[in-house]
């Protein structure tokens, strides 16, 4: 099969999965949900009176996020072994790559809601200052809220195919995650303090370079996933 | 729906050769040498644990032999870059509970670059018509059977694996999966249909074959006809 066919099945996958997300939330509500939970936690544990608390907060915020896709990821997954539709994806003659891709497209979707949601209240309990470098901070989130939902969808197929052994190995894509947070923690930290793009630019390259890389990997990784 | 040209790509004749499958320690499969020829039903029988789902599941390409080799037309199954011409269903229904019946076949028809089109004489000929606009969830166990058989055909196959078809199924679902798998084989489709109960289906089978604790105990022509 060509790219377009690739592309098309990509969209397909993803429209199938924001569909079913339209009419149940049941990977946006709960991720939305545990996510605000952890940033009030966080907030009161962190968020000290007087004190400037922006790292705190962006680092809060990200965990909040990280957490959440980790909820997120068990129930996009959920759907695809339910009643075994997983097979009929398998047996649809598409790349199974664009099975993954479609997948991470509706997952980062997902998170983006559940971080736009829950920005308001992270400035609100942590009193993040709004500079208008704050802009600076979009490529960033968006670069990251990527590669969590690419990563997640891998760990995520990990869990719905493959022996209870191979499911356990999952877990070793986690930290994967390490440089991507440690990366978009310090872009919002820098974008929110009035930093400008010479401040940001390398962590979001280095985000950029992350996506590209794991990307290419992920969708390797998952066609040798799918032959048990 | 079903035309009465041949199927367009031809599988079979597809021949298994030493075909050993374990789940870890467990052997499901040993030492299976068959072949399944084109235009021809073959009913697979055996007790619980026999393999019956296994042999469907690795010649569908869901997964692969420990050992042995499976060769679809002499070629490989790792050479095949045609999977829409294998269809295959399982005891599950392999539907979207939370889509309704036409998007669940929209879907199917979709990532086969069919027209959609090609959904509605499949809906008539498994009686969806009512049921189309309903989410499988809120469907009868087998309305979703009728759903999923419809499915799995939409794709024209030219090999068909089956595992235990006509369950739910009430007589006029039997029917429509008899006329279809009729129409089928008349075709020149390889036809693979795993079952306890052999006896709606009988007389389309050609070959019988029974499997116990994971091994060949009988090959047998039936000299049914489609």
């Amino acid at each position: 099969m060509n790219g377009a066919g690739f592309f098309h099945a990509t969209r397909r996958v993803a429209r199938k999965d924001l569909l079913l997300e339209r009419r149940c939330g049941e990977v946006t509500l709960p991720a939305l949900l545990f996510g605000a939970l952890v940033l009030l936690i966080g907030a009161f544990a962190l968020a000290e009176e007087g004190e400037d608390a922006t790292t705190a907060g962006c680092a809060t915020f990200w965990i909040a996020v990280g957490l959440s896709a980790n909820l997120a990821v068990v129930r996009a997954w959920a759907r695809e072994r339910d009643d075994g539709a997983l097979d009929a994806l398998r047996l649809a003659p598409i790349p199974p790559a664009s099975i993954l891709a479609g997948k991470t497209l509706s997952l980062a979707a997902s998170l983006l809601v559940v971080e736009v949601a829950l920005a308001a209240p992270a400035v609100v309990f942590f009193r993040l200052p709004l500079a208008p470098s704050a802009a600076w901070l979009l490529p960033a989130a968006f670069l990251a809220t990527f590669g969590i939902a690419l990563v997640g969808s891998l760990f995520g197929a990990m869990t719905v195919v493959g022996s209870p052994g191979e499911r356990l190995i999952g877990v070793a894509v986690y930290p994967l995650l390490v440089p991507l947070f440690l990366g978009v923690v310090e872009v919002s930290r820098a974008a929110l303090s009035g930093g400008g793009w010479a401040d940001v630019a390398d962590w979001t390259l280095l985000l950029g370079v992350f996506d590209v890389a794991i990307g290419g990997g992920a969708l390797w990784l998952f066609g040798l996933l799918l032959e048990e | 729906m079903e035309s009465s040209a041949p199927c367009p790509l031809v599988l079979a004749p597809i021949e298994l050769s030493g075909v050993h499958r374990r789940f870890g320690p467990v052997p499901a499969l040993a030492e299976i040498d068959l072949r399944f020829e084109a235009a021809t039903l073959t009913l697979v029988t055996g007790p619980n644990g026999a393999g019956k789902s296994t042999l469907l599941r690795l010649l569908a390409g869901l997964l692969r032999p420990t050992a042995g080799t499976i060769r679809y037309a002499g070629r490989p199954a790792g050479r095949l870059d045609a999977p829409a011409a294998r269809a295959y269903l399982g005891h599950p229904t392999q539907l979207y509970g939370d889509l309704t019946v036409g998007e669940n076949l929209a879907l199917a028809a979709d990532l086969r670059r069919l027209p959609r089109g090609r959904i509605q004489p499949w809906l008539e000929r498994f009686d969806l018509g009512a049921v189309v606009d309903r989410p499988v969830l809120a469907c009868s166990r087998g309305q979703a059977q009728r759903a999923a058989l419809a499915r799995t055909f939409l794709g024209d196959p030219s090999l068909v694996l089956l595992d235990e078809p006509t369950a739910g199924l009430d007589a006029r679902g039997v029917l429509a999966l008899r006329e279809t798998l009729a129409a089928l084989l008349r075709r020149g489709a390889a036809v693979v249909l795993a079952t306890h109960d052999p006896t709606p289906l009988a007389q389309l089978a050609g070959r019988v074959v029974r499997l116990s604790a994971g091994r060949l105990v009988a090959d047998e022509p039936t000299g049914g006809t489609p």
